[in-house]
């Protein structure tokens, strides 16, 4: 049995007027891939600024690690949509950032974030701005400065919702075997059904606002994954299933 | 077709200036006006000519006062900008006095401070930095507020401090915004150093400006004239040239289908 690293116990949130989250608990082990499912503006994100710590929740807790982080930021980063490289600074500074703002001097925080380049598909690219490169490029760059801040831990917000249907497969492809490479737990906001499937060991299926936990789905599906694993039936009964639920939510 | 098109945005501002001095040339020529009213260009470059060592002489003293003035507001405008982004406490009690001060006109605060603090370089100093006060201070405090609040979220995520947020995100992404009101408050800066000497004083170009026309050498008035254009536009392309070198990343941008894809390896 592989340990737990995250566990979201609870977790109550409501805005003035606006009940977002209702006792969402969700468990996240060692080298597991797990997504949360839920239709747009269900609160998904509100969820990830809890466990990042930028926002308090009104009941439960975050527990990394069986300790509580609950309301304090600094634990894991997350991954956006958008990439939020800092424009002013190179690829290579952008991505070892977290470890230039936890004081690693300049010349071993660069070393250390250049070892990852090749691995992130941006070797020779390491001089260039953010504005210079392809979004898929951006978006590797921004999940290696997620990856350089907490290696056990990533949290990635719907992170290829911006990128065109070709290149979106090609990084769900590249994700799935980095994150083996890597052996991080990933936490993945998506309302995506076929993304939350292929790439993860459990999908949780949310509802819409104010938010409960539908169905908690386990993704039996062995890896290394194929992209014939799309005709599969096994792939399909699962894809049925979450379909069934999330529809009548939408 | 391109290059011509090049060719032309320059030529055809030149051309139209060209034309307008020739004409100005002729009102002279054929006396349609006297030249005490309006001196002719050839008039004008003569006494440049004439003049241009006492000139100097004259426009160093402007160009001290306008740059210690300049300087001060920077740096005293840029704190205060900092000051108000990182507490809203005190940006609320400020701000109304801050946009309330910009409605004295400051031609009517010269006399005062001349009486004030005499007719050495204090007073020029003085109103130099009240002009270029207001501009510097909005400019930096917009360009701190510009700030994308996502990206702020991000460098608390990572546990950045107070300090690390405006050295990595908010003083960086509020450059260009700064560097906006620098331009306006360097053009200005040479304004306000000759407002500050029309009160009095030994030198400046804006003393020099009062004695030359007081005799009527209306050919003496332009050359001055021609003179602080060319140091307003030479502290412009100054602030430019810091521009372009304080934001390399900026210009670098390439068009969407030029842009590398990198080599990412699926099996």
């Amino acid at each position: 049995m592989k340990e737990t690293k995250l566990k979201v116990n609870q977790i109550r949130k409501a805005f003035p007027n606006l009940p977002t989250l209702q006792n969402i608990s969700l468990e996240l082990s060692e080298s597991q891939f797990v997504s949360v499912l839920g239709p747009s503006g269900c609160g998904k994100s509100t969820l990830f600024s809890i466990i990042a710590g930028l926002a308090s929740p009104d009941a439960g807790e975050v527990l990394i690690d069986g300790q509580s982080v609950t309301g304090r930021p600094g634990r894991v980063s997350f991954m956006h949509q958008k990439d939020l490289l800092l424009p002013w600074k190179s690829i290579l500074d952008n991505a070892a950032l977290p470890l230039f703002l936890q004081g690693v001097s300049t010349g071993e925080a660069r070393e250390r974030a250049q070892q990852y380049f090749h691995l992130f598909g941006l070797a020779g690219f390491e001089n260039y701005y953010p504005a210079q490169l392809s979004g898929g490029m951006r978006q590797r760059a921004a999940l290696l400065r997620t990856f350089l801040f907490s290696k056990d831990i990533l949290l990635l917000d719907e992170p290829f919702g911006g990128l065109d249907a070709m290149t979106r497969q090609s990084m769900q492809h590249w994700l799935m075997e980095v994150v083996q490479e890597l052996k991080a737990s990933v936490l993945l906001i998506t309302h995506d059904v076929d993304e939350a499937i292929w790439l993860s060991d459990r999908v949780y299926v949310l509802s819409r606002r104010p938010a409960v936990v539908k169905k908690v789905v386990e993704i039996p599906l062995k890896r290394p994954r194929q992209m014939n694993l799309f005709t599969d039936a096994t792939y399909i009964a699962l894809k049925e299933t979450i379909l069934d639920c999330f529809q009548r939510e939408v | 077709m391109k290059k011509w098109v090049n060719i032309g945005d320059k030529a055809l501002p030149l051309l139209a200036g060209g034309l307008l001095l020739l004409f100005w040339e002729a009102v002279g020529f054929f006396q349609w006006l006297p030249p005490y009213l309006l001196p002719p260009p050839s008039r004008v470059i003569q006494a440049l000519g004439r003049d241009a060592g006492l000139l100097w002489q004259h426009a160093r003293v402007t160009l001290t006062a306008a740059s210690v003035g300049f300087g001060i507001a920077i740096v005293a405008g840029g704190s205060l900008a900092l000051l108000l982004d990182y507490s809203p406490l005190i940006r609320r009690v400020l701000y109304p006095y801050l946009i309330t001060s910009q409605t004295i006109p400051i031609v009517t605060l010269a006399p005062l401070f001349a009486m004030w603090f005499g007719f050495g370089l204090l007073p020029k100093i003085l109103i130099v930095v009240l002009v270029c006060f207001f501009p510097v201070t909005v400019s930096l405090l917009d360009g701190l507020a510009s700030v994308d609040q996502e990206l702020i979220d991000l460098m608390r995520s990572m546990g950045a401090t107070p300090w690390q947020r405006y050295r990595w995100v908010k003083l960086p992404a509020a450059l260009p915004s700064f560097f906006a009101g620098l331009k306006i408050s360097g053009t200005y800066s040479i304004m306000g150093a000759v407002i500050g000497e029309w009160i009095g004083g030994r030198m400046g170009l804006g003393v020099y400006m009062l004695r030359v026309r007081q005799s009527f050498a209306t050919d003496r008035v332009f050359a001055v004239i021609v003179v602080i254009v060319a140091l307003s536009i030479l502290v412009l392309k100054l602030i430019q040239w810091l521009e372009r070198k304080a934001m390399p990343w900026m210009k670098t941008a390439l068009p969407t289908e030029t842009l590398p894809e990198g080599e990412v390896e699926n099996s």
